[in-house]
């Protein structure tokens, strides 16, 4: 109830802190003040509800809804501290909670550039529809107020909470989230400056005052999305780092516009043109973001995704098209209203100049954009239109970005050796071709390693351009100007990455594999050998936990790989989570995913529900219909702990059916059973119940274990197999490898922006403004 | 100023038109077993396994065998070139990714969807 007090108080403090630095126009100081004032009431509101939501969690209070419907008693302490994002209510507050955070470092630098209260302004707005998120989609309902049909009392307090996805418990789950939601929630700042920028008439300055926290958002966003595809790699066994999938690609829709207008801004900042491109995409980065949480959170896209999604309620989903209608119409219109006012000024570049080759290359990126943002939302335009519903296939995906991503790593190369404005055209045509010659080496021994694909040739021949020609420029300026290494970092990051991706993608080799317990195999030049599996975080009693152990083996040398199979009471144990096992060398990763484990039984046998029929397949397609259990006998022989179980079974032969009762003997004590075999008739066979399955929770769907076999024959051991995907990914370190450059060269970039960025000469009215302000 | 123009919408209208054709190659429609028999083309099915019917995974060839049956109660046998996924058994429903050859489904990737009781229904709350 008071966690609920507070986000009503958070929603004022966010009406009275926009009303405010709206209406602080001019000369109102004071406003001003307490529209800042509102706006730290805000944050600590939303600090306080975060600090509730937390102990809420730790306290395991499963009162409330969302601490029974994410968390449990068996969670490590990190594990459980981070299901404080794990559902969708969670989430928008760690959202808000980091938009928040970020504006309390934004106020004394928008106030020091003399844009607080148009920044400010648009940036309360935000967190308003925030706070009213956060209204409906309360992480503090009670469990009777959600579920109002069960009659429960208002105090109930079940035992235990139902418990994080295994899938998640990692810690991965500690780290992904609340990076990738900085960089969700940084892209606030562009948008704001931009709307402060029209609002006060500034077509110019905003830029400048936007770009380090611009490069902050596009760095750290990246960052956060490929932690998300290393995660994905490492442990949830998906078998790469980036699949194309809807959340994922809804993540980097925000992501390339964002460095679209990295791009573009330091066109504008150079030239003074791309004025209006710089407003729409300040707008559309932070409109993409919002687009994104719209699609992973309204469900549209359930049946396309390998994520799942709940549900939300059609409330909620009304209240996220809101969401992004308006801040997009906002946008929209603000600039339409000041077309006028904006510089007409057309400038022509020069095309042998710097920032004609950069807005080339923003083309490319804004057109990768758009087949990523038309492939992930042709679910949702099938459903909208109402015509068949369609999506489309990963190719699509591959074989557009495949030429633009080389037009772009060309175009990168070629453009350090640009000057603005206009360049000696001698100088350059030397420089590109020795460079392009200089390339051509490496290129020559990647195809001699079995690259035939001219498309990915001119890949590996184009990163390698612009992989040498930034590392030159790196050397170069190093000593003299280390600031300004940041840009070429990065690009040299991503001619890395591309070559990791060259590497690990298409030159991969894939194998499967069945081992049986002490089999030997061999595949893709290494020996693999199931010796044995050990059961782990036995602490906690709402799994079952192995770890296989294959040993691995090449050239004499022996390591242990361990993928993990999960048998957790979060789906009642009725199959197992899986986590593969990876060994790194300098050539490559072998990567070993379980793909799902069996117990064998090498004579014919089924595993049969009440009402099931199954098939022998290995026995003339025998047809088994298992009818009932029959427990009349069970208590029969009470004093020696044995219960006879029974099985009416109908069984259909080739030429005859008929139906029987199979026994098997359970010791109670020990859990074994012994299966009483009968004679199939006019046949050398008997068939057996040889035990069965329990479900705890639901006796009925207990399952019992039917086998046939020779008379007198006897009963073979069953054996347990692992099936594997066995992978080789060459170089598939330089993929991280690229992004930790790429992120590092942003970060460089911030600095050097930052300082060049001294604020403009103020005006003497704002300057008195300030310091009355500051008295 | 005209020629800028002129070159700009033209290639518009040129990225438009591949981009149209290369979607439409490349979408990939909802159907059921009778409209993927007649068309013959790549399509999605969704439907139950037929558990009857069994199911096979065979790791040498790495093909999985199974019975679906669709939205119109069709039954088809699919052949996945893939692994067995590993919460197949209790899917809810099951999508298939491929096209027909003779009388079989011929899959290339699947999907499950599992119950969604795994959100947290009212029920589960007596056994916590």
């Amino acid at each position: 109830m008071i966690g609920k007090i507070f986000v009503f108080l958070a929603f004022a403090s966010a009406i009275s802190a926009v009303l405010g630095y709206l209406f602080s126009v001019g000369k109102r100081e004071n406003l001003i003040k307490t529209a800042r004032y509102s706006y730290y009431a805000l944050l600590v509101m939303i600090l306080i509800i975060s600090i509730i939501h937390l102990s809420n969690i730790l306290a395991h209070n499963f009162q409330v809804t969302y601490v029974w419907q994410y968390s449990s008693r068996e969670l490590s302490d990190f594990l459980l501290a981070s299901t404080f994002y794990a559902g969708q209510e969670g989430s928008f507050l760690l959202w808000s909670l980091m938009v928040a955070l970020i504006g309390y470092f934004l106020i004394p630098y928008a106030r020091k550039h003399n844009y607080e209260w148009a920044v400010m302004g648009i940036y309360s707005l935000i967190l308003t529809f925030l706070t009213i998120i956060l209204i409906f989609k309360s992480p503090f309902e009670y469990i009777w107020e959600t579920f109002p049909d069960e009659g429960l009392t208002p105090s109930f307090m079940p035992e235990n909470g139902r418990g994080l996805n295994p899938i998640l418990q990692n810690y991965w789950m500690a780290i992904h989230p609340p990076i990738l939601f900085i960089g969700y929630s940084a892209m606030t700042v562009p948008y704001a400056f931009a709307l402060a920028g029209l609002i006060k008439r500034d077509y110019k300055n905003w830029i400048n005052v936007s770009l380090p926290w611009t490069i902050f958002a596009t760095g750290i966003l990246g960052f956060g999305i490929m932690l998300g595809g290393f995660w994905a790699y490492e442990t949830l066994g998906w078998g790469g780092f980036w699949g194309w999938d809807p959340v994922e690609n809804s993540s980097l829709l925000p992501w390339i516009i964002a460095v679209t207008l990295v791009h573009t801004m330091l066109v504008q900042r150079r030239t003074g043109g791309l004025i209006k491109t710089n407003l729409i995409l300040s707008i559309m980065s932070f409109v993409l973001v919002l687009y994104a949480t719209f699609l992973t959170r309204s469900g549209v896209l359930g049946d396309t995704s390998v994520h799942s999604f709940a549900d939300p309620g059609k409330f909620i989903y009304a209240l996220l098209v809101i969401f992004q209608i308006t801040f997009f119409t906002l946008g929209i219109s603000a600039i339409i209203l000041r077309l006028k006012d904006i510089s007409r000024q057309k400038l022509e570049f020069n095309p042998s100049s710097r920032e004609f080759i950069l807005s080339l290359g923003s083309v490319m990126l804004l057109v990768s954009a758009a087949v990523i943002f038309l492939g992930t939302s042709w679910p949702l335009i099938t459903e909208i239109l109402g015509v068949t519903k369609s999506s489309v296939e990963i190719e699509f995906y591959n074989t557009w970005n495949l030429p633009l991503i080389i037009g772009i790593l060309l175009l990168n190369g070629a453009s350090i050796y640009l000057s603005w404005k206009s360049t000696d055209l001698k100088n350059l045509k030397r420089n590109i071709i020795t460079a392009l010659i200089v390339s051509a080496i490496p290129t020559i021994i990647i195809i001699a390693f079995g690259v035939t694909q001219i498309g990915l040739i001119i890949l590996a021949y184009s990163s390698i351009f612009a992989l040498y020609i930034n590392s030159k420029k790196i050397i170069k300026i190093i000593r003299q100007k280390p600031r300004s290494i940041g840009a070429y970092l990065s690009h040299a990051g991503l001619a890395i990455m591309m070559l990791g991706v060259l590497a690990s993608g298409p030159m991969s080799q894939t194998d499967h594999l069945s081992l049986k317990l002490g089999e030997k195999q061999t595949t893709l030049g290494h020996h693999f050998t199931f010796i044995g599996k050990e059961q782990i975080e036995k602490q906690y009693p709402d799994r079952e936990k192995y770890q296989y152990l294959i040993e691995v083996e090449r050239n004499g040398s022996k390591t242990i790989l361990t993928p993990i199979v999960n048998w957790s009471d979060f789906n009642a144990r009725e199959a197992p989570f899986l986590e593969p096992s990876i060994k790194t060398i300098f050539t490559g990763d072998l990567y070993v995913a379980p793909l799902n484990v069996e117990t064998r039984l090498e004579i014919p046998y089924v595993i049969v529900q009440k009402g099931e029929t199954a098939i022998f397949e290995d026995f003339d397609n025998a047809k088994l219909s298992f009818v009932k259990f029959d427990m009349s006998q069970i208590m029969q022989e009470q004093t020696t702990h044995i219960a006879k179980l029974g099985a009416v079974i109908e069984l259909q032969l080739s030429d005859t059916a008929y139906t029987d009762t199979l026994y098997t003997s359970l010791d109670m004590h020990t859990g074994n059973s012994d299966a009483i075999w009968k004679t199939i008739p006019n046949s050398n066979f008997e068939i057996g119940f040889l035990y069965f399955i329990q479900n705890r929770e639901n006796m009925p769907l207990s399952k019992a274990v039917i086998a046939i076999k020779e008379i007198n024959a006897s009963l073979p051991e069953p054996t347990e197999a692992i099936n594997l995907e066995i992978t080789f990914k060459p170089f598939i370190w330089l993929v991280w490898v690229g992004v930790i450059f790429i992120f590092a060269g942003m970060m460089i970039s911030i600095t050097k922006y930052q300082k060049k960025n001294q604020p403009e000469p103020v005006k003497s009215i704002s300057k008195a403004e300030e310091v009355k302000i500051a008295g | 100023m005209k020629r800028r123009y002129i070159i700009g919408v033209s290639a518009i209208i040129l990225f438009l038109i591949v981009a149209f054709i290369s979607f439409d190659q490349s979408k990939i429609e909802y159907a059921n077993f009778e409209k993927a028999k007649n068309t013959g083309k790549t399509v999605q099915v969704i439907g139950q396994w037929v558990k009857e019917k069994g199911q096979n995974y065979d790791p040498t060839s790495n093909l999985f065998t199974f019975y679906l049956k669709d939205s119109n109660d069709e039954i088809v046998k699919v052949i996945h070139s893939g692994a067995k996924p590993n919460n197949f058994e209790i899917a809810d429903n099951i999508v298939v990714k491929g096209k027909f050859n003779s009388d079989e489904f011929h899959s290339t990737d699947i999907l499950t969807k599992c119950p969604s009781k795994y959100e947290g229904q009212a029920d589960d709350l007596m056994k916590y």
